[in-house]
C-alpha cells in the first residue's frame, strides 16, 4: 500500500489532528496498512508488543481469557481509536487479546522505529506522547464508570 | 375500572391486561385503561404512582406509547417489596394508580433539530414513549440518534423493538454493554462512548438522557465535550418520589421538587446540585 494512502488515512484520524507537517510526516513514515478478517487476532496477551494500531474501518474486541470462566469481552474499539501503548512502556507485552470483529482496516505503526524517532526529537516525542496520554486518560475515565456496574439496582434505592 | 378521580392523593383501581418478562428482574405490566373516559393520556417522560394493595406505593415511569390511550404500560424492575409485589401480579388482578405526574421530554423543542437519546439500563423506560413519538412523527426531526447501554446482552430491554428500530434507515441506533462473552458481536463499553460516534449538529441538537446519575453526569460531560450547550441537554432524575404533587418534600433536590418540577429537567437547572453529594 502506498505512502500516500497511509498519509491519507492518517490525516483522517483524530490522533493526527494538529500534529504539524513535520511530525505528521515522521509518524506516517513508521506506518503501513493491514487488513484483518473477522476473528483474526491483531495481538495476543503476553506477546511482545512492537506495534500500535489506528483503526481506519471496522472494529475490534479487547478480550481476556480465563481457563475457568472463559473469554470476557472487556471493550470494543472502532473507527479512529488507537490500540496499544505497550510498545512504549516496558515490559512491552500486550495485556489483552485484540480480535477483529468485522473486516477491519488498520494503520499499523512500527513501535521500535517510532520510539527511536521520539527519542531523537523530543518535540515529536512530546506530541505523540500527549496524544496517547489523552486517549489513555479518556479510556481510564470510561473504565472507571464501567467498573461501577451502574445498572445494578442499588440497595434500598426504591421500595 | 373505577371512574376517573380528580384528587391526586386517591388511587383509582386498574386491572392488569397482560404481562411481559423483559429480563430476569424486569417485568412490563400492561394496564387496561380502555374504560376510562378518554383513556389514559400522558406525555413522554411522565410517571405514575403504582400501589400494591396492602404493601405500598412506588413511582414508576410510563414506558408505553402515548397514542395508545386504551392501555397503560409500566416496566418495573424488582428492587424491593413493593416492586416484587407489583411484578408478581397476574393478568386480571388489580393495582392502585395515581397520575400522570411530572414534566415531560422536550419533543416540541426538539422539532427540526438533531436528536440524541442516551439511555442507560432502566433509563430506557421513560425514554421509550419519546422514541415512539419521534418515530411516529419522524419527518418533524432531523437526525435521530438513539444510544443505549445495558449491563450485559441478557439485560437489554425491549430487544425486539430495538432490533426493529435498528432496522430503520432513518434512525441511528447503537447499543453497548458493559461486559459480554465472545458470542456478542456488538459494542462493549460505557454508553457515553457512543456519543462521540453520533452525527449531530452541536449548535442546535437536543439531547435527552436517562439512567443512573453517575452515567448521566458522564454523558453530560461527553455531550458538552462534543459542543452541546447545557440548555439543550435534558435529564430525567429519580429521587424518593412519594406524593407526586410537590407537597410532602421527600423528593426535594435543592430548591426543586423532582415530582412536580421534574422528573425531566433541563440540565442547566439541575447543574448546581447534580454532582453535590450533600443534596
Amino acid at each position: 500500500m502506498s505512502d500516500t494512502m497511509v498519509a491519507r488515512w492518517l490525516s483522517e484520524t483524530p490522533c493526527a489532528q494538529g500534529l504539524g507537517a513535520k511530525n505528521f510526516a515522521k509518524l506516517a513514515s513508521c506506518g503501513w496498512i493491514e487488513h484483518f478478517q473477522p476473528g483474526a487476532f491483531l495481538a495476543r496477551e503476553g506477546q511482545h508488543a512492537s506495534t500500535f494500531f489506528l483503526i481506519h474501518a471496522g472494529s475490534v474486541a479487547l478480550e481476556l481469557h480465563d481457563a475457568a470462566t472463559g473469554t470476557a469481552l472487556t471493550e470494543t474499539l472502532g473507527v479512529g481509536d488507537a490500540i496499544g501503548v505497550s510498545w512504549l512502556i516496558p515490559p512491552h507485552r500486550y495485556h489483552v487479546d485484540v480480535r477483529a470483529l468485522e473486516p477491519t482496516d488498520m494503520l499499523v505503526f512500527d513501535g521500535d522505529r517510532l520510539k527511536k524517532l521520539m527519542d531523537e526529537d523530543p518535540d515529536f516525542g512530546f506530541a505523540i506522547t500527549r496524544r496517547l496520554l489523552a486517549r489513555v486518560y479518556s479510556r481510564l475515565e470510561e473504565l472507571r464508570v464501567q467498573r461501577l456496574d451502574l445498572y445494578q439496582p442499588a440497595e434500598g434505592r426504591q421500595p | 375500572m373505577t371512574p376517573v378521580r380528580t384528587e391526586p392523593w386517591v388511587p383509582e383501581t386498574v386491572a392488569i391486561k397482560r404481562i411481559a418478562r423483559e429480563s430476569a428482574d424486569t417485568t412490563t405490566l400492561v394496564l387496561d385503561t380502555s374504560a376510562r373516559p378518554g383513556g389514559f393520556a400522558f406525555k413522554p417522560g411522565q410517571f405514575n404512582m403504582l400501589y400494591a394493595f396492602g404493601i405500598g406505593e412506588v413511582p414508576i415511569s410510563i414506558s408505553g406509547d402515548p397514542a395508545e390511550t386504551g392501555e397503560l404500560v409500566h416496566t418495573i424492575r424488582v428492587v424491593g417489596k413493593v416492586t416484587e409485589a407489583l411484578t408478581g401480579l397476574t393478568p386480571g388482578s388489580t393495582l392502585g394508580l395515581r397520575g400522570p405526574f411530572g414534566t415531560h421530554w422536550p419533543l416540541e423543542k426538539a422539532r427540526d433539530r438533531d436528536v440524541l437519546i442516551v439511555a442507560g439500563g432502566l433509563g430506557l423506560v421513560p425514554l421509550r414513549p419519546a422514541i415512539y413519538e419521534i418515530l411516529k412523527n419522524r419527518s418533524a426531526y432531523r437526525r435521530v440518534n438513539i444510544m443505549y447501554g445495558a449491563r450485559t446482552p441478557h439485560d437489554i430491554l425491549f430487544a425486539n423493538e430495538i432490533s426493529e428500530w435498528r432496522g430503520r434507515l432513518d434512525v441511528s441506533l447503537r447499543v453497548t454493554v458493559d461486559s459480554a462473552g465472545p458470542d456478542w458481536f456488538g459494542h462493549v463499553g460505557v454508553v457515553t462512548t457512543l456519543v462521540k460516534l453520533a452525527r449531530f449538529d452541536p449548535e442546535t441538537a437536543v439531547a435527552m438522557v436517562c439512567g443512573p446519575e453517575i452515567m448521566m453526569r458522564f454523558a453530560v460531560r461527553e455531550l458538552e465535550t462534543q459542543g452541546l450547550a447545557d440548555e439543550r441537554i435534558y435529564l430525567s432524575t429519580e429521587r424518593n418520589l412519594q406524593c407526586g404533587v410537590g407537597l410532602c418534600g421527600h423528593c426535594q433536590h435543592g430548591n426543586v421538587f423532582v415530582c412536580k418540577d421534574g422528573p425531566v429537567f433541563r440540565y442547566d437547572r439541575l447543574a448546581p446540585f447534580f454532582s453535590k453529594r450533600e443534596v
